[in-house]
C-alpha cells in the first residue's frame, strides 16, 4: 500500500469470509481473502474540487443484510451490498470534515447514525443514513474526535478539543460534563457494561468515569505518556491503542500493560469475531493481531 | 382632602370581604376539570374575553366598588401578579391558600391571639413547608416524562406531545418562538446556530432577487456599534479579510451609510460582503456584541472605548462556518473561537444568572446562553377559528414557560398532595399557644388546594380527602379518573419552583395582611381618576 494516513477501519465476516474497509487520506479500499489483496473502492464523486480523503468509516448489520457507511468530501457513503454500490448523501454546508461515524445500537430499528466533524459539530440520521441534520444543540465545542454509544441507546457520549459531553436523548442535545479542560483533548472513549466511561486523551493519560461523567477520576498515572488513540471493549478485556503499542487491561481496577509492540504509532483498530484485532497504522498499513487470553 | 381612616373591627372584616370577592372567580379555575371566567370586554378587541387563569382574572379586576374591601382585593391582586409575572403558574393555589388562612388568622386574632406573634410562627411554618417541598422535588427529564408533564399542564395532548419533545432537546435554555400557523397544523422546526432578531441594512442584501435571505459561508465578521459612512473606513478591514482566508465578509454595524452598501453590494460578485444591523436594540446592544464576539473569535471596536476602524488586523476578526441575514433577523452557525474560551463565556454567564437578584436579568441571561447553545425552535400553532388558535397560542406560551421551569427546577406531586404530605410533620411541633395556632391554620390551609380541585371537578371534597387518607403517600385524586393515583407516575405533577413560591407567597402575605389594624385612603378615588 501507498505511504498515506489511514483514519479509520472497519471488518466483518461474510460467508465465512474476512472483509475489510479502510479509510485512508487517499480513498476508500477494501480486502477480502484475509486481507490479502486491496483494491480502491470505486463510487461517483459528490462534487469536482474536494479532496477524495476517507476519514471514517463503520459497518452495521442489519439482519442478513451489512451496511457500510465511509465520510468523504462532506458527506456519508453507504453500501448495503459490501461496498459494491455506493449512495452519497450530503451532510451540512459548507463540507465538514468528518472525524468519527457511529451507528447507534438501535440502527436495526430506528436508522440512527451520528457523525462527528472537526469543526462543525455534529450530525444526525434517523433514515439508515439516507438524509442528514445538524444535531448540536448544547454542544459549546463544535471540534468534534470520538462518539461513544452507552449500553443504553439513548446516552451518547462525544469527545472534543475541551473535554466529554453527554447526550440523554440519541444525540438531538448535550450538555457538558465535567471532564477537566486541562486534560482535553479527548480522542477516544469506550463505555463499558458497568456503565463506567473511559476518556483518552492526546497528552494526559486516560479517564475514568462512574456516573456519566459528572467526576473523573485519572487513571494509571504513570502507564500512558502517549496519545490514546483508541479504547476498545472486546471480550471482557480492555484495551488501548498507545502511540505504537498495544495495551490492555482485565478491568478499569486492574494494571495496564503494554501487550504488543509496533515500529508505527495505532491510530486505528477494530475487533473481529474470532479472537484477532485488525490495527491500522499512522503509515497505511494494516495487520491482524491474535489476541492473547 | 383629609385621609379616611377605618379602624378595627371594620377593616378587617372589609380587608376579608375584599379577599373573597377576588378569590372567588380565581378559585374556580384551580383544577383540571377547572371553569373559566368570562370578562366583559377588552379594550383591545371590544369583546367577551375568556380566561382561565388566575393571574389574568387577579388583573383584569381593576377596582372593587367598595373602597375598603378593595384593599384586600389588592393585596392579593399583588401576590397573584407578581406570582404570574414570575412564574406563569400557580396563581390560584396561591389564591386559596390566602384566604384560607386569612380566615383562620382572623378567627383565632379576634378570639385573643397576639398578630404579631401568630405572624412570625406562620413565617417559621412557611419556611418549614419549604424545606419539606424542596425534600420531595423530583427532576423531570426525557421527552416522554416531559410531555407528561405538558399534559397535565395544557390537557392538549398534540401540544404537549410536541412541546415534551421540544424541551427535551432545548432544555432550560433553548429560544422558543411560539408563532400561529394557517389552518389546525402544529408544526416545529429545528434551526441550527445562534439568532439575533436584527438584520441587514438593506434589502439590496437578500439574495435570489430580493426574495431570499443572504447566506455567506465561511464569512469574516466585523464586530461594531460605529457608525460607517465612507467605504475608506473598511480598507484595513479589507486587507485583514484576505489575510485570514475568509470567503466572504459580514459587517456587524450600528449605521452603515447608502454609499457603503452600495460599494459593497457592488463588489457582492467578486467577494460577497452584507452589512447587518448591530443586534440587541438600544438596551442590551453592547451585550449582543459581546455574546458575538465571544462565539466567533472576534474582537469589538466600539464607540465607548475610542476604537476607530483604521488599524483592523486578521485577528481582530471573527469567523463563521456560515451567516444567514434576512431583513428581520440574522444566523450565525459555527462561530469559530477558541473552544475552551467560549465554554468559560457560557460558564460566566451562567454564574453571572445564577446571583442575578431580579428575575428579568436572570430571564436576560438565560436568553443570552440559550441562543449561545446554539440552535432555537419555532413552533407554529393552528386551531379551528381565530380565538381558539388565540388561545391555544397563549396556553403553548403558559406551558412552555412552566415547561422550562420544570427543567430547571423539578416536578412535585400534584392535585394538592405535596402540600397533604407536609401536613404530618407539622403535628410534631411544639408550641404555645400563639405556635399552636399558627400550626393548626397552616395544618388547615395545607388541604385547602386539594378540596379546591375536587370540589372544581364535581366530587364531594370531604370524600374525597378522607378516602385519601387511606392511600400511601405519594398518592393523590386523578379529577379527570375519579381514581387515586401515584401522582408522580401518572404525570400529574406541578412545576416544583413555582408551587413552592405560591406556597411561601400566600403564606406570608396572608401572615402580613393579618397584621393590618387600619386602613388609610388618601384620596377621593374619583378626583384620582378625573384630571379635572
Amino acid at each position: 500500500m501507498m505511504d498515506t494516513h489511514l483514519y479509520g477501519l472497519t471488518a466483518y465476516y461474510h460467508e465465512n469470509q474476512l472483509r475489510a474497509f479502510v479509510a485512508r487520506s487517499d480513498g476508500l479500499y477494501t480486502a477480502c481473502d484475509d486481507l490479502a489483496q486491496w483494491t480502491k473502492a470505486t463510487y461517483t464523486p459528490p462534487a469536482a474540487g474536494l479532496p477524495e480523503a476517507v476519514t471514517a468509516i463503520c459497518s452495521v448489520a442489519q439482519g442478513s443484510e451489512m451496511h457500510i457507511f465511509a465520510a468523504t468530501q462532506g458527506g456519508i457513503l453507504r453500501s448495503s451490498n459490501h461496498g459494491q454500490d455506493w449512495f452519497f448523501a450530503a451532510l451540512t454546508a459548507p463540507p465538514p470534515v468528518v472525524s468519527c461515524l457511529l451507528p447507534s445500537p438501535a440502527f436495526v430499528d430506528e436508522g440512527l447514525l451520528l457523525v462527528g466533524t472537526l469543526e462543525d459539530g455534529i450530525c444526525r440520521s434517523e433514515d439508515y443514513g439516507r438524509s442528514w441534520s445538524p444535531s448540536g444543540f448544547g454542544l459549546l465545542d463544535r471540534h468534534v474526535l470520538v462518539l461513544a454509544f452507552a449500553g443504553q441507546e439513548d446516552i451518547v457520549y462525544a469527545g472534543t478539543e475541551t473535554g466529554v459531553f453527554v447526550s440523554h436523548n440519541a444525540g438531538r442535545s448535550w450538555r457538558e460534563t465535567h471532564f477537566p479542560m486541562e486534560a482535553a483533548p479527548v480522542l477516544s472513549l469506550a463505555a463499558l457494561p458497568s456503565g463506567e466511561l473511559l476518556a483518552g486523551t492526546e497528552r494526559s493519560g486516560l479517564y475514568a468515569s462512574s456516573d456519566q461523567g459528572q467526576t473523573w477520576l485519572r487513571q494509571s498515572e504513570t502507564a500512558f505518556t502517549e496519545a490514546i488513540n483508541q479504547l476498545l471493549y472486546v471480550r471482557g478485556r480492555l484495551y488501548a491503542l498507545h502511540g505504537d503499542q498495544l495495551w490492555s487491561a482485565q478491568d478499569t481496577q486492574s494494571d495496564w500493560l503494554p501487550q504488543t509492540q509496533t515500529n508505527q504509532s495505532i491510530t486505528t483498530a477494530a475487533a473481529l469475531l474470532d479472537q484477532r484485532l485488525l490495527l491500522g497504522f499512522d503509515d497505511g498499513r494494516s495487520v491482524i493481531l491474535p489476541l492473547s487470553d | 382632602m383629609h385621609p379616611n381612616v377605618v379602624f378595627q373591627p371594620h377593616a378587617q372584616q372589609r380587608l376579608q370581604a375584599g379577599i373573597h370577592q377576588i378569590v372567588a372567580p380565581i378559585r374556580v379555575t384551580l383544577g383540571p376539570l377547572a371553569r373559566h371566567v368570562i370578562n366583559e370586554e377588552t379594550f383591545r378587541t371590544r369583546n367577551a374575553e375568556i380566561i382561565d387563569n388566575g393571574g389574568i382574572i387577579a388583573r383584569r379586576i381593576l377596582q372593587l366598588p367598595d373602597r375598603d374591601a378593595d384593599m384586600g382585593a389588592m393585596l392579593v391582586r399583588h401576590m397573584v401578579t407578581r406570582l404570574y409575572k414570575e412564574y406563569g403558574d400557580c396563581t390560584a393555589t396561591a389564591a386559596v391558600l390566602f384566604q384560607t388562612i386569612f380566615d383562620e388568622g382572623l378567627r383565632v386574632i379576634t378570639a385573643g391571639i397576639d398578630a404579631m406573634s401568630l405572624r412570625q410562627h406562620l413565617l417559621a411554618g412557611a419556611e418549614q413547608i419549604d424545606r419539606l417541598l424542596a425534600d420531595m422535588v423530583a427532576p423531570a427529564a426525557g421527552k416522554d416524562q416531559l410531555s407528561r408533564v405538558a399534559e397535565s399542564l395544557c390537557h392538549d395532548a398534540e401540544l404537549a406531545q410536541m412541546l415534551g419533545e421540544i424541551f427535551d432537546v432545548i432544555g432550560e435554555y433553548g429560544r422558543l418562538d411560539i408563532r400561529r400557523a394557517s389552518g389546525r397544523a402544529l408544526v416545529r422546526e429545528y434551526v441550527d446556530g445562534a439568532y439575533w432578531e436584527d438584520g441587514l441594512h438593506s434589502p439590496v442584501f437578500l439574495s435570489g432577487g430580493g426574495g431570499k435571505p443572504a447566506e455567506l459561508m465561511r464569512p469574516a465578521l466585523l464586530l461594531t456599534d460605529l457608525m460607517i459612512q465612507e467605504a475608506e473606513q473598511l480598507e484595513s478591514t479589507l486587507y485583514a479579510v484576505r489575510a485570514r482566508g475568509a470567503q466572504s465578509l459580514v459587517i456587524v454595524a450600528q449605521q452603515v451609510s447608502d454609499r457603503v452598501i452600495a460599494v459593497l453590494h457592488g463588489n457582492a460578485l467578486k467577494f460577497p460582503m452584507i452589512a447587518v444591523k448591530t443586534p440587541g436594540g438600544l438596551l442590551n446592544r453592547q451585550t449582543a456584541l459581546e455574546d458575538l464576539a465571544a462565539l466567533t473569535g472576534g474582537r469589538l471596536f466600539l464607540q465607548a472605548a475610542g476604537d476607530d476602524l483604521s488599524r483592523v488586523t486578521a485577528a481582530d476578526l471573527g469567523m463563521a462556518q456560515r451567516f444567514r441575514a434576512s431583513l428581520d433577523y440574522m444566523l450565525v452557525v459555527g462561530g469559530a473561537s477558541r473552544p475552551a474560551d467560549f465554554r468559560h463565556y457560557v460558564a460566566q454567564l451562567r454564574t453571572y444568572m445564577a446571583r442575578a437578584a431580579h428575575p428579568s436579568a436572570r430571564d436576560i441571561c438565560r436568553e443570552r446562553i440559550g441562543r449561545l447553545m446554539g440552535g432555537s425552535v419555532t413552533l407554529r400553532v393552528g386551531a379551528f377559528s381565530d380565538t381558539e388558535t388565540r388561545l391555544r397560542q397563549e396556553l403553548a406560551e403558559r406551558t412552555a414557560t412552566s415547561l422550562r421551569a420544570v427543567v430547571r427546577s423539578g416536578v412535585l406531586p400534584g392535585g394538592g398532595v405535596a402540600l397533604l404530605a407536609c401536613q404530618e410533620e407539622l403535628r410534631q411541633q411544639h408550641d404555645t399557644v400563639e405556635e399552636r395556632a399558627a400550626v393548626n391554620i397552616l395544618r388547615r390551609a395545607l388541604e385547602t388546594p386539594l378540596l379546591t380541585i375536587a370540589d372544581n371537578s364535581g366530587y364531594d371534597s370531604s370524600t374525597v380527602l378522607a378516602r385519601l387518607r387511606s392511600y400511601p403517600q405519594g398518592y393523590g385524586f386523578d379529577a379527570h379518573s375519579g381514581r387515586y393515583v401515584p401522582m408522580l407516575k401518572a404525570g400529574i405533577v406541578d412545576v416544583a419552583d413555582a408551587y413552592r413560591a405560591a406556597v411561601r407567597m400566600a403564606i406570608t402575605s396572608a401572615a402580613q395582611a393579618l397584621t393590618i389594624s387600619a386602613l388609610v385612603h388618601c384620596k377621593n378615588p374619583e378626583q384620582v381618576l378625573d384630571p379635572a
